[in-house]
């Protein structure tokens, strides 16, 4: 059953799609650093998130309250969209501390399940709002930013890292203190100061190496979770423990 | 002008009227079938869907909708989608809410079967110049959804890069000039930030590329709209909401926000009494979604006071347009004086330091207020000091509004910060 009657939706069908989906920017050791993404490798991100969602146990009829804005796309669109993918539904709120308002809607009125990209600002303002334990009591799983992890050290629920390593994104690993790249599509490896980080398949960004400031510890043995050939330690200082 | 879909655009009146009616009374039906909310309300009404054989009867059968309604029902049912939603709840793929300016944000469902809110706006995006190619450079909030799909229907690349408060504005023109985008979209903090920023930025070199520039949020005050076009060297459209259910943009003819007739049926309604008011007088404005069955809204009130038009716009197109004067609940009495804040507005944009109008009346509360107390931020104190400013604004106001006013002033970066929304300010708070 159609639920949309879209009347420009036929007439914008015929618009070719351009090569880049979006341009964004990320932080290098030297500055900023434009992103371009091409759409077949954000479909690659995509497949790679769905993944881990899956693992987090979303799916079809959930709530997910996604935590971004508009110009973390590089990293979010990807889990937007598998989210959307697992059809389950998109509760989404911004990183700010303004957004506390939504998000008690969002938590009073709707059985969220799964938090992803909480932060600390917002983090902060649900706690002064109710307490973060009762604000989230039925949330079964939050994959929070590194400074939201903090606050989220005394809740039951399962608890994830969820960061952009440059262009990357890393996520997550349920086995234990570590974070995941998709190794597929990334190589990083520890450098003098910091990270080296290319892309190991075509990209719009290209392949050159991309210098990285060193706040991932590359960890080379085999995670359980057999999500990657290695893991990622975030520093337990900037992770909350 | 180029009309993206021509055939739609300039149709004649008598035929968008039959497509409207067409439109109508399918969606009654459906809503009629399917939302517990409507079928409460209309059967206490008497409302059946085959009532429905002309627009007048659609409007005079079917109740009002607004959000007292929606929260009442929320309340007694427990139902968060408050008695509307008309499919399978596993279909719906992303909730949207208003901006919870004003009370608990409500919940705007939308994104079904992959339609973007806000599709209608291709069109309005055409017209205004953009095509297949363009660069685009928009703050998107995800508090509607992923506002970006738009553009990328349209076979535009979005430019995804920060200018909240806060943000690196060098980074932001650094890229303008990289990427040479046509088309930037700003809320009105930004353009307090740019305003600051143009005593050392040459704004009209920076922002050469653009060909559409689109202001949304609030409206924009008449001197600084010249400013924006004449220093700043931009092409201007106004953006505003259209009671929820999607937006609305302004033309190059600049004589009002333009509605899709195939995706909302707008009325001008006297807010009391609920009764239809002249075309051009003021009224609220009521809308009923057409395109989007999943959530209908149905003549759903705006609480946004408009002088709405049927009449053909000089762009050519032949869709309703309105012009908006304010909110409802912003309308104050101040000691028998009735009073919107885009009257202030006007005023306090004159004054240079605050020219970028960054104000709120604050509201005691009570229905007939004494003393009008108006909270200003300026964006500088260059060439005066916070006393002489003081008085200067007292002057102003008192003069073209007949009232004294008691001003608080505070930084405009300040003042901006207490957004609720952190899209735009409130106009009227209370004390």
């Amino acid at each position: 059953m159609r639920t949309t009657l879209d009347p420009v939706e036929a007439a914008t069908a015929k618009i070719p799609r351009q090569s880049l989906r979006c341009i964004g920017t990320f932080q290098d050791l030297h500055g900023a650093v434009d992103y371009p993404i091409g759409w077949d490798e954000a479909s690659r991100d995509t497949d790679w998130v769905e993944g881990f969602l899956q693992q987090l146990g979303i799916a079809k009829g959930d709530f997910v309250s996604v935590v971004s804005t508009g110009h973390e796309a590089p990293w979010y669109a990807p889990v937007l969209d598998a989210v959307n993918r697992l059809q389950a539904t998109v509760c989404p709120l911004e990183p700010a501390r303004f957004e506390v308002g939504r998000a008690l809607m969002f938590f009073k009125r709707f059985p969220v399940s799964v938090v992803i990209g909480l932060d600390g600002e917002l983090g902060a303002a649900l706690e002064a709002a109710g307490g973060l334990g009762t604000v989230l009591t039925e949330v079964r799983s939050i994959v929070g930013r590194p400074d939201g992890m903090p606050l989220l050290k005394d809740l039951g629920s399962n608890k994830g890292l969820i960061v952009p390593v440059g262009p990357a994104l890393a996520l997550a690993c349920l086995s234990g203190p570590c974070v995941h790249l998709n190794e597929d599509e990334w190589d990083i490896e520890a450098s003098a100061g910091g990270l080296a980080l290319s892309a190991r398949r075509s990209r719009a960004l290209g392949a050159q190496p991309i210098r990285l400031p060193g706040t991932l510890r590359v960890v080379n043995r085999q995670c359980t979770c057999l999500h990657g050939r290695r893991s990622f330690q975030w520093p337990a200082a900037q992770a909350g423990g | 002008m180029e009309y993206f879909q021509p055939e739609i655009e300039t149709l004649d009146r008598a035929s968008l009227d039959g497509l409207q009616l067409r439109k109508v009374a399918a969606l009654v039906r459906f809503a009629y079938d399917r939302s517990v909310l409507y079928r409460e309300r209309w059967e206490a009404a008497g409302v059946r869907p085959e009532l429905m054989d002309s627009l007048d009867s659609f409007r005079k059968h079917t109740p009002l909708l607004g959000k007292k309604e929606l929260v009442d029902f929320r309340e007694r049912r427990g139902d968060p989608y408050c008695g509307l939603l008309c499919v399978d709840p596993a279909l719906v793929n992303n909730i949207g809410t208003s901006s919870g300016t004003t009370a608990e944000p409500m919940p705007l469902v939308e994104l079904v079967d992959g339609a973007p809110p806000f599709a209608s706006t291709v069109r309005d995006m055409w017209g205004a110049g953009l095509r297949p190619g363009d660069r685009v450079l928009h703050c998107f909030a995800t508090q509607r959804g992923p506002q970006e799909r738009v553009y990328h229907r349209i076979g535009c690349v979005p430019m995804m890069v920060n200018m909240r408060m806060g943000a690196d504005w060098d980074l932001v023109f650094r890229m303008i000039r990289r990427h040479q985008p046509t088309h930037i979209y700003l809320l009105g903090f930004m353009i307090a930030e740019l305003a600051r920023l143009s005593r050392d930025h040459d704004l009209k070199a920076i922002f050469a590329p653009i060909k559409v520039a689109v202001v949304t949020g609030e409206p924009l005050g008449a001197r600084m709209r010249a400013r924006m076009k004449e220093e700043w060297g931009l092409q201007l459209f106004e953006v505003t909401g259209t009671a929820d259910v999607g937006v609305a943009w302004d033309c190059k003819a600049h004589d009002g926000f333009h509605i899709w007739d195939d995706y909302v049926y707008a009325e001008c309604l006297d807010p009391v009494s609920g009764l239809p008011v002249p075309e051009g007088h003021p009224g609220e404005l009521v809308c009923t979604a057409l395109a989007n069955l999943a959530w209908p809204l149905i003549r759903y009130r705006s609480g946004d006071l408009v002088r709405l038009t049927r009449q053909p716009c000089a762009c050519g197109r032949t869709h309703t347009r309105f012009h908006l004067l304010g909110r409802i609940s912003d309308q104050l009495s101040v000691a028998g004086v009735s009073l919107l804040p885009m009257q202030l507005w006007q005023i306090i944009e004159q004054v240079d330091q605050t020219a970028t109008a960054v104000f709120q009346i604050v509201h005691p509360g009570t229905a007939d207020v004494s003393r009008l107390v108006v909270r200003i931020g300026y964006d500088t104190l260059e060439g005066t000091t916070v006393d002489v400013l003081r008085a200067t604004l007292v002057a102003r106001i008192a003069a073209q509004t007949g009232l004294t006013p008691t001003i608080e002033l505070m930084a405009a970066d300040t003042l901006l910060a207490s957004s609720p929304s952190g899209i735009k300010l409130p106009r009227v708070v209370k004390s």
